[in-house]
């Protein structure tokens, strides 16, 4: 697919916005300011970031960087800076979850299709992918990797928050000046409050039948998980994409979706997504946590 | 669908530890120094302030004319707690009924101050011309989250004028429930005011007396308390409706009389004036009970259409002086790209205090109760408004808005009651008004 840059001056003198596809999302950038070079600049940074992250850790695409790992058949192999922090902080997420968010899970998706069906896969097919989920089955000496034949890792759990992240220092290098905001799908980070002061104004996308709600931001990230619309649905129980690396099974009984709030992309992502990881505990593990997030049920 | 949103302590016997701090530092390890939201100091609190400055224009045919500039400033913080201000000046000139009849003859009325008089000729509806006030007020609300689905909003205000002062406070408590689609709310407030007429509190029911004699006042301030409870429910119907229904009572004690309104006393058959004590007609000032207490149930529909939206609403008051009353106001709002127009019509009607009469003959007089007015206010009255509010964005993204409407308010203007020569003239004096009102958001 093609991937095209939109550049528009917004109505009532909002600023600029750019508008991209990346990382199979709606991507926008809003730059509230009126000097539209400076704007186009700092548009065009997010996009070309955006662009080269989803390039290096797709893994839709042969011969990029996580394709090497995954492709490396059980050599050892040297990774550059950037994935050798990216390796790290996976592990400590890894750590931080106590094993329940693991990079390396991404093989249950040979096991679960979620297409919406009541495709419920059967035991026998989870237990055979189990054995190649777990981060302690890597040997990690940065910078060298060795991944157990089988096994694959996928930095989807992360990669777009750590875009969005990775956007806005970017577009801050452009300049530090203007108010900008950074939406990947949901997933955004602004730098300050618009021009005139006020919060920028985010929709939560709804879940179900209530109403969506809009969240006010004047600094900051948002990252919501849920699953609006990857589930499997049968005898009444939703099964949920988010997948326990430990059991391979679907986590049921999470609430639809959780968002939050945290300084970077990448930390409000990881704390709702590990909330979900939580299942009906998940309001608890958010309490305990001090942050501020909302829950759809 | 349960939407929660809270910023809650942990409790004590969590199982769950907290994993924030050390997710914090394994993001500033990738990101690094510059990570992105720390960028931005904390703001201070003087940024980020939404201001509306407003000038109000109100010109009564022949009356009082008012200038009204309004100041109003609001800011959310970051823990979603709102701060609001509000100062208005009024500023009133002009001639306002006094509340005697007209009549067939001249009439001499003496003014508030019982230091000289004004004349009113045969035919017109007597009206004081030294009506002059200027209104400061300022009001001031906090509005915070109190758990996850409760708030409290509260609200102080001051009022001065030239002669009279009001304080107030207010608290209100909102919860919501049923998925955030229906919120209860439960409002109290006290108001404290504090009048003191020019001249002096006039004796209720003695007459207005010559400028050269001996004035009936009494006192020179009184007071009136003011409290008031209103519990409401709003409701989310679906994603376009949404209703509102409050019910409101309220009781005040106090001073309620307006010391500058007397009632006329007309012969029983010729309805012409009266020799008064020392004015050649009769005059009596106005007396009211020192209790008020009025219900109120409003409710409200809202109903979006695409992208405009229908606001239509009824009011309906009682209270125990006799009064009852109806609103019904009905606005549209049509949105365009940079710009919206909102059309408005309202239309109101009350009946009359049970202690209204627009005058009294000399043997009704004899036999009137403890109170008597002649306060248009209080009478039998109808009323309409329609107006057009225009709003537009400036190039610097700011709103602006236009707001016109046309007054008119109208009575029972040939009583059957009316005597003699009174049959002659309107015995309610009609109002019509204009306002203009331009307002600019920054």
């Amino acid at each position: 697919m093609h991937s095209q840059l939109t550049i528009k001056k917004q109505q009532n003198g909002q600023g600029y916005i750019g508008i991209f596809q990346a990382m199979a999302s709606d991507c926008e950038v809003l730059i509230d300011c009126d000097n539209m070079l400076l704007a186009k600049q700092m548009i065009s940074a997010v996009f070309i970031e955006a662009k080269r992250i989803e390039a290096k850790y797709s893994r839709y695409l042969q011969g990029n960087t996580l394709d090497k790992i995954n492709t490396s058949n059980g050599e050892k192999i040297c990774l550059d800076d950037e994935t050798i922090l990216l390796v790290n902080f996976a592990y400590q997420c890894y750590q931080l979850s106590a094993g329940l968010f693991d990079i390396s899970s991404g093989v249950l998706r040979r096991a679960w299709h979620f297409d919406g069906s009541d495709n419920i896969p059967k035991q026998k097919q989870i237990n055979r992918l189990l054995p190649l989920i777990g981060l302690d089955k890597l040997i990690w000496d940065s910078p060298y990797l060795t991944l157990p034949k089988g096994m694959q890792l996928d930095f989807g759990g992360i990669g777009k928050e750590y875009a969005v992240d990775c956007c806005l220092i970017t577009a801050l290098q452009v300049n530090k000046e203007h108010p900008i905001l950074i939406n990947f799908g949901g997933d955004l980070i602004c730098n300050q409050a618009r021009r005139n002061g006020t919060a920028w104004h985010v929709g939560i996308e709804r879940v179900g039948g209530g109403e969506a709600a809009l969240i006010k931001l004047k600094r900051g990230a948002l990252a919501t998980s849920g699953d609006a619309r990857r589930y499997l649905l049968k005898e009444g129980i939703r099964y949920s994409h988010i997948l326990n690396p430990q059991t391979g099974y679907s986590i049921i009984d999470a609430p639809r979706s959780i968002t939050v709030a945290a300084e970077s992309c990448i930390e409000a992502g990881l704390l709702s997504t590990i909330a979900m990881l939580q299942g009906a505990q998940a309001k608890s593990f958010l309490m305990e946590q001090q942050i501020k997030y909302w829950i759809q049920d | 669908m349960q939407l929660t949103t809270a910023q809650v302590k942990p409790s004590k016997k969590s199982k769950h530890k907290n994993i924030r701090q050390l997710l914090k530092t394994a993001t500033g390890c990738l990101l690094g120094a510059t990570a992105a939201a720390q960028a931005d100091s904390k703001e201070s609190f003087f940024s980020g302030w939404e201001t509306d400055i407003a000038i109000l224009g109100y010109t009564e045919v022949d009356r009082v004319s008012a200038i009204e500039p309004v100041v109003q400033t609001q800011k959310s913080f970051d823990d979603d707690s709102v701060l609001g201000f509000k100062l208005v000046v009024d500023s009133l000139t002009g001639a306002s009924p006094n509340g005697a009849s007209p009549s067939d003859q001249v009439q001499t009325f003496t003014r508030p101050s019982g230091n000289g008089s004004y004349q009113t000729p045969a035919g017109e509806t007597p009206l004081d011309d030294s009506f002059l006030d200027t209104r400061v007020s300022f009001s001031s609300f906090y509005e915070h989250g109190l758990g996850r689905m409760d708030k409290m909003i509260w609200g102080g205000n001051v009022s001065k004028e030239y002669d009279f002062f009001s304080a107030g406070l207010s608290a209100t408590y909102v919860h919501d429930l049923n998925n955030r689609n229906t919120s209860l709310s439960l409002g109290v407030s006290g108001e404290y005011d504090f009048i003191e007429p020019v001249g002096g509190i006039p004796i209720p029911l003695t007459q207005m007396q010559a400028a050269s004699s001996p004035q009936t006042k009494g006192e020179g301030s009184d007071t009136r308390f003011l409290g008031e409870v209103l519990i409401g429910v709003t409701q989310i119907i679906d994603r376009k409706t949404l209703v509102v229904v409050n019910y409101g009572y309220s009781q005040s004690d106090g001073y309620h009389n307006d010391p500058y309104k007397v009632t006329s006393v007309v012969d029983d058959n010729s309805g012409s004036l009266v020799q008064g004590e020392s004015l050649s007609g009769t005059y009596l000032y106005d007396s009211r009970p020192d209790q008020r207490i009025k219900h109120s149930l409003y409710s409200k529909v809202k109903r979006a259409f695409g992208e405009d939206s229908a606001d239509l609403s009824y009011r309906y008051m009682w209270d125990d002086w006799g009064i009852t009353s109806h609103t019904f106001n009905l606005s549209y709002r049509k949105n365009y790209n940079a710009w919206y127009i909102e059309p408005r019509v309202r239309y109101y009607t009350q009946g009359e205090a049970d202690f209204y009469y627009h005058s009294v003959t000399e043997s009704q007089s004899e036999n009137i109760g403890s109170y008597l007015t002649s306060d248009y206010r209080l009478a039998e009255m109808w009323s309409s408004t329609i107006g057009l509010k225009v709003g537009f964005k400036t190039p610097d993204g700011n709103q602006n808005s236009i707001r016109l409407e046309y007054y008119h308010q109208d009575g029972e203007k040939n009583p059957s009651n009316a005597v003699g020569v009174q049959k002659n003239y309107d015995l309610f004096p009609t109002l019509d008004a204009f306002i203009v009102q331009y307002t600019y958001s920054f």
